[in-house]
C-alpha cells in the first residue's frame, strides 16, 4: 500500500482535484454564481495561514519549546479581533483603489511612490523565498519519512538528483496549477476565485487530517487525555516541558512571539491577499473575526497530546511526529492522509504566496523598470497586455524555482520553525508603513522608507547573517563574540541586550529602529501634493468618500486616455472603462472631447488594478497636458473636505429628521383631508335626504294652499301624506344629531345589566302590528333562557327594532321570513336577525355599516328606487354597540338573504 | 453610507473585548496560572480554555442581531 507508485498517484491525484475545484470554482464566477461569496470560504481561504510549519512544526516546537507554539496563533486571533478596526479599512481602501498587493498598498498610501513599492516587494521576495522552500522542503522530508520508516528520513535524501525529488515536480505542478488559475485576468485586483475556491478546500483536508491524527494519538494510541497526561506527570522529563519557563525568553519572550506573530499576520503578502485583495464583501469580516480563529483553536487542539506522546515513545525527529506515531502503530491509510494534509498545507502556502508575489514582481518591479523606456511601450499597440501576463508567468517559474534551489542547496541546516519565524520577522518590518500609516496623515514616505530599510538591515544583522554563520558560511564566532570580537556588536545581544530570545531581540532593535526613524523622519519632511492626497484618502477611508475626481487639473482628451489604455488592456477592458456613450469612439469628434475629471479617474484605476497605483499613475501623467494640482490648492482641497465631511454629517442627521417630520405631516395631512371629504360627503347626503321629505310637503302646501276647493277626500290624503313626511323628517333629524353625539363621544349611555330576551321581546312586541300588516311571522330561537348583559335597556331596544325594521324591509316580499335567535358563547351574548331577502354581497358587507349606504347603492346602480331606509340606522346600530363594548357584523343566513348579528360580553353576576 | 456596526457601543465593545484577550495573554495573569501547582501546568488547558471562550464572545458580538 505504501509503495512509492501510490504514494505519488495519491499526491498527484490530490493536486488533480485542486485543479478540478478550481476549475469549477472559475466557472461558477463566469455564470455569476461565486463559490466564494461566503463569509465561510473567505474564513477558511484565510486558514491558508497555516503552513507545513503548522502541520508538522508546530508539534516539533511544542516538544522543544512548550507553549510557545500557541504564540504563532494567538497573534493572528488578537488580529482578527481587531478586524473592525484595521482590516475592514483595508479592505475598503483596497477596493477603492484597486489594490493588488502589499507593495502596491504602501506603495499607494505614499504617494504612489514606486521606489517604495519596488522596495516592498523587493524585501517580500527576499524574506519570502525560504519560507517557500521550507513548503517544498516539508513535502521531501514528509514523503521520505512516509517511504523509508523505521529507517531515517535523511537515508535517501542525499544522494538524489533533482530529477528524482517529488518536490521539484510538486513545485512544477504548482507552478502550472498558479499560471491557469492566478493569471487568467491581467488585473490583478480581481479575484482569483477558482484559487480561493482550491485554497478552502485545502484547508479544510489539512484540518480533517490533523484532527484525524490527533484522535488517533489521543484516544487509540493512548486510553484519552487524562491517561495521557499520568503517562507525562509519570517521566520526570517532561513535567515541567509545558510551563512558562521552556519558552524562549520567558515571559519577554512570550509578549515579543504574540507581538511578532500579530504584526506578520498582517504584513505577509499571502495574508494580505487572501483578507484583503481576494475579499469579496467587507461584511464578510464580521463572521471570519470569530470563525478564523476557531480554525486555529482546532488545528492546534490536538498539537500538545501530541508532541506528548512522541515524546513518551521516542520516535524519532519531533517535526514528523504526526507520520511517525501513526507509521509505529503499523497503520496504513492514517499516515497517507497525513501526508495530504501536509501536502495540501504546502501547496497552499505555496500557491498564494507566489501569486502575490509574482504580482508584485510584475508590478512594482517590472513594470515601473520598463516604464522608463517610452520607446518601449508606445511602440506595442494592443500587445502590452498579453505581455504583462507573460511577465507575471514567468515571475511565477522563476520565484518557484529559486524556492526550490534555496531548498535544494541551503535549506536543510534550517529546522522548519526557524525558516518561518525568520520569514515572520522580515515581513513584520512592514508592518509601521502599513499599520500607521492607515491612521497618522503625517507618515510621509521618505520617513516610511528609511524605517524599512533601517529595520530590514537590522533584521539581517541579527537573523539573517547568524543563520548563515550556523550554516557554516560565516564562523561561528561571529555570533558568539560579535565581529572582529565587538562584544557590543554580538547579533543576538546587541548593545549587551542578552538573555532575551533571538526573534524577540531581533523585532526590538528592528521595531526602534523602523518606527522611530519612519516618525521622526515624517516629522522633518514635507510630503508632495499625491502623498497628502493619499495620506488623506487612507486615512479617512472610514468616512465619505472624498471626491477623487477634483484631484487632476491637467487635461487630455479622449482619444489619448483610449489609446493609453488600449495599449496596456486591451480592447475589451477599455470599453469597460469608457461606457456605453463611448462606444463610437471611432468617430473623430469623440478623439478631440477633453477627458472628464471622473474618466481620468476610472482610467487610472483600471490600470491601477492590473499594473499597480504607481505605474498607473506615472501612465495617466504621461497623457496630461498641464500640471497635476499644487500644493496649496491640495491642502485646500484638504481643508475643504474635512470641514465637508463634519457639515455631511451635521446635515444628512438634519435632513433625516426632516425627512421624518416631512413624513409625519404628510400622512396627519392625508388623514385630515380624508375627514373633511368624508365631512363634505356627510353634509350632501344630509341635505339631499332632508330635501326630499321637505320638498314633498312643500309641493303638497302649494297645491292645498293654490287650490281651495279641493276635495275632502283628496285633502285628507294630502295631509296625511304631509304628516308622514314631517314625521320622517324629524327621525332623520333625531338620527342624525344621535349619529352625531355618538361620533363626538356626547352621547351618554348609562348601561345597567340587563336581559338582552326581555329587550328582544319588547322590540319585537313593538313592532307586532307591522309584522302583522305584512303577514310577516317572527320567529323566535333562543338557545338560553336567560341573556344577561350589560346595556343602557333603550338605546338597545333602539338597535334590535333596528334590525328587525331592516329584516322587515328587506324580507321576500312574497313570503316574508324573519328569525330571531338568541344564543350564548363563552364569554358573549350574541343576537341574531335574519330574513329571507336578497342578502348582502361579501364584498359589501363592511360598507352596509357606511352611513347613506343605500343612497350611495341607489346612485351606483343608477336606478329610481327608493331607499328603503334612511342609510343611518346600521351606523348607529354599530356605533352604539361598539360604545357598549360589543360587536356587530353582517353574515350569511340559513334563510337564504341576511344575517346581522351583534355580541355584547356576558354579564356575569 | 453608514457602515453596519455604526453602533457606537458595538465598537466600544469589540475593542474591550481585544483588551480583554489582550490581558488574558500577557505575563502578569500567565505567570500566576503558570505558579499554580499541578503535576504537569495548567498553561496549555488556560490557554486553549480562555480562547475557546474569547471566540465565543467575538461570536456572540458578531452575530447577535443588529438592532436596526
Amino acid at each position: 500500500m505504501r509503495s512509492d507508485g501510490v504514494v505519488i498517484a495519491i499526491a498527484f491525484g490530490y493536486l488533480a482535484l485542486l485543479f478540478l475545484v478550481a476549475a469549477w470554482g472559475d466557472r461558477r464566477a463566469e455564470q455569476g454564481r461565486s463559490l466564494i461569496n461566503s463569509p465561510t470560504v473567505y474564513a477558511l481561504s484565510i486558514a491558508v495561514y497555516c503552513t507545513a510549519w503548522t502541520f508538522y512544526g508546530s508539534v516539533g516546537r511544542a516538544a522543544q519549546y512548550g507553549p510557545s507554539f500557541l504564540l504563532i496563533y494567538l497573534g493572528p486571533t488578537l488580529a482578527m479581533l481587531l478586524a473592525p478596526f484595521t482590516l475592514r479599512k483595508m479592505v475598503r481602501i483596497a477596493a477603492h483603489q484597486r489594490i493588488t498587493s502589499i507593495a502596491d498598498f504602501i506603495s499607494a498610501r505614499y504617494g504612489k511612490s514606486a521606489q517604495l513599492g519596488a522596495l516592498v516587494a523587493l524585501l517580500a521576495l527576499i524574506t519570502i523565498t525560504p519560507y517557500i522552500a521550507l513548503q517544498l522542503k516539508a513535502i521531501t522530508v514528509s514523503h521520505a519519512v512516509l517511504m523509508n520508516y523505521p529507517l531515517s528520513a535523511d537515508s535517501t535524501l542525499d544522494n538524489e538528483r533533482f530529477w528524482m525529488d517529488r518536490s521539484f515536480w510538486i513545485a512544477m505542478v504548482l507552478a502550472l496549477f498558479i499560471i491557469l488559475f492566478g493569471t487568467r485576468h491581467l488585473d490583478a485586483s480581481e479575484r482569483h476565485e477558482g484559487m480561493v475556491a482550491a485554497i478552502a478546500v485545502e484547508s479544510v483536508v489539512k484540518l480533517v487530517a490533523f484532527l484525524s491524527v490527533g484522535m488517533f494519538v489521543t484516544f487509540l494510541l493512548f486510553d484519552g487525555p487524562a491517561a495521557l497526561l499520568a503517562d507525562v506527570a509519570a517521566t520526570p522529563d517532561l513535567i515541567d516541558s509545558m510551563r512558562l519557563e521552556t519558552v524562549p525568553g520567558g515571559a519577554t519572550g512570550w509578549v515579543g512571539m504574540l507581538l511578532l506573530a500579530f504584526l506578520a499576520f498582517f504584513t505577509l503578502p499571502r495574508q494580505f491577499q487572501v483578507l484583503v485583495v481576494e475579499n469579496v464583501d467587507e461584511q464578510h469580516l464580521e463572521r471570519a473575526s470569530w470563525l478564523f480563529p476557531l480554525y486555529l483553536l482546532l488545528i492546534n487542539l490536538f498539537v500538545i497530546p501530541i508532541a506528548f506522546a512522541g515524546l513518551l515513545l521516542g520516535k524519532g525527529d519531533p517535526d514528523s511526529f504526526v507520520l511517525t506515531l501513526p507509521l509505529s502503530a503499523g497503520l496504513e491509510g492514517l499516515p497517507l492522509l497525513v501526508f495530504i494534509g501536509g501536502l495540501s498545507a504546502a501547496t497552499g502556502m505555496v500557491i498564494v504566496e507566489t501569486i502575490a508575489l509574482s504580482t508584485m514582481v510584475s508590478n512594482q518591479l517590472v513594470m515601473p523598470l520598463l516604464l522608463r523606456f517610452k520607446g518601449w511601450y508606445t511602440g506595442r499597440e494592443g500587445r502590452l497586455a498579453d505581455w504583462l501576463l507573460n511577465v507575471r508567468r514567468l515571475a511565477i517559474v522563476v520565484i518557484l524555482l529559486m524556492g526550490y534551489l534555496y531548498h535544494a542547496w541551503i535549506g536543510d541546516s534550517y529546522s522548519l520553525v526557524t525558516i518561518g519565524l525568520v520569514s515572520f520577522a522580515g515581513v513584520a518590518q512592514f508592518a509601521p508603513a502599513l499599520l500607521i500609516g492607515l491612521y497618522w496623515r503625517g507618515a510621509t514616505r521618505r520617513g516610511a522608507t528609511m524605517g524599512m530599510v533601517a529595520g530590514f538591515m537590522v533584521w539581517c544583522y541579527t537573523l539573517l547573517l547568524p543563520g548563515f554563520a550556523q550554516s557554516g558560511w560565516l564562523e561561528a564566532s561571529f555570533v558568539t563574540q560579535g565581529p572582529w570580537g565587538i562584544g557590543w556588536l554580538s547579533p543576538y545581544a546587541l548593545l549587551g541586550l542578552s538573555g532575551w530570545d533571538i526573534y524577540t531581540h531581533s523585532l526590538f532593535w528592528s521595531m526602534v529602529l523602523n518606527v522611530g526613524l519612519l516618525i521622526t523622519i515624517s516629522l522633518f519632511t514635507r510630503p508632495t501634493p499625491m502623498e497628502q492626497t493619499q495620506a488623506a484618502l487612507f486615512t479617512e477611508a472610514m468616512h465619505a468618500p472624498l471626491p477623487t475626481a477634483s484631484r487632476w487639473q491637467g487635461q487630455t482628451t479622449e482619444g489619448a486616455l483610449y489609446a493609453l489604455l488600449v495599449r496596456f488592456l486591451g480592447h475589451g477592458a477599455t470599453h469597460r472603462v469608457f461606457t456605453a456613450p463611448y462606444a463610437s469612439l471611432e468617430r473623430s469628434d469623440a478623439h478631440q472631447r477633453p477627458a472628464s475629471g471622473a474618466l481620468i479617474t476610472r482610467a487610472e484605476q483600471a490600470l491601477a488594478g492590473s499594473l499597480g497605483s504607481a505605474s498607473a499613475s506615472v501612465l495617466i501623467h504621461s497623457v496630461l497636458r498641464g500640471e497635476a494640482l499644487d500644493m496649496a490648492s491640495v491642502l485646500t482641497i484638504l481643508d475643504t473636505t474635512s470641514q465637508a465631511l463634519e457639515y455631511n454629517r451635521r446635515l444628512e442627521q438634519k435632513s433625516q429628521e426632516l425627512a421624518r417630520v416631512g413624513e409625519e405631516l404628510r400622512s396627519a395631512n392625508e388623514r385630515l383631508q380624508e375627514v373633511d371629504r368624508m365631512k363634505d360627503e356627510f353634509v350632501a347626503m344630509v341635505s339631499h335626504e332632508l330635501r326630499t321629505p321637505l320638498t314633498s310637503i312643500r309641493s303638497f302646501a302649494e297645491i292645498l294652499r293654490d287650490t281651495p276647493d279641493i276635495e275632502a277626500d283628496k285633502r285628507q290624503q294630502f295631509l296625511r301624506i304631509m304628516v308622514l313626511e314631517s314625521e320622517r323628517l324629524s327621525r332623520l333629524i333625531d338620527e342624525i344629531l344621535d349619529l352625531a353625539r355618538l361620533e363626538s363621544g356626547r352621547l351618554s349611555l348609562k348601561p345597567i345589566p340587563v336581559d338582552l330576551m326581555h329587550i328582544a321581546k319588547q322590540s319585537s312586541q313593538a313592532l307586532a302590528r307591522l309584522h302583522a300588516d305584512q303577514g310577516i311571522d317572527v320567529e323566535w330561537v333562543t338557545d338560553v333562557s336567560i341573556a344577561m348583559v350589560m346595556a343602557d335597556p333603550d338605546r338597545l331596544e333602539q338597535v334590535i327594532i333596528n334590525l328587525l325594521e331592516n329584516a322587515r324591509k328587506f324580507a321576500d316580499p312574497d313570503h316574508p321570513i324573519v328569525r330571531l335567535h338568541i344564543y350564548a358563547t363563552d364569554h358573549a351574548v350574541c343576537l341574531s336577525v335574519e330574513d329571507n331577502g336578497p342578502g348582502i354581497p361579501v364584498d359589501e358587507r363592511d360598507n352596509v355599516f357606511e352611513k347613506f349606504y343605500q343612497l350611495k347603492l341607489a346612485k351606483r346602480k343608477q336606478t329610481d328606487q327608493r331607499p328603503k331606509g334612511s342609510g343611518l340606522g346600521l351606523p348607529i346600530s354599530r356605533a352604539i354597540i361598539h360604545h357598549l363594548g360589543g360587536k356587530l357584523w353582517v353574515d350569511t343566513s340559513a334563510l337564504g338573504g341576511a344575517a346581522i348579528k351583534l355580541s355584547l360580553p356576558r354579564h356575569t353576576v | 453610507m453608514t457602515p453596519p456596526h455604526s453602533d457606537p457601543r458595538q465598537r466600544e465593545r469589540r475593542l474591550a473585548l481585544v483588551l480583554l484577550a489582550l490581558f488574558l495573554f500577557c505575563p502578569p495573569v500567565l505567570l500566576l496560572i503558570d505558579r499554580l501547582p499541578s503535576a504537569v501546568g495548567w498553561l496549555p488547558i488556560y490557554l486553549l480554555l480562555t480562547w475557546g471562550a474569547l471566540i465565543g464572545l467575538a461570536a456572540w458580538l458578531a452575530e447577535r442581531p443588529k438592532r436596526s
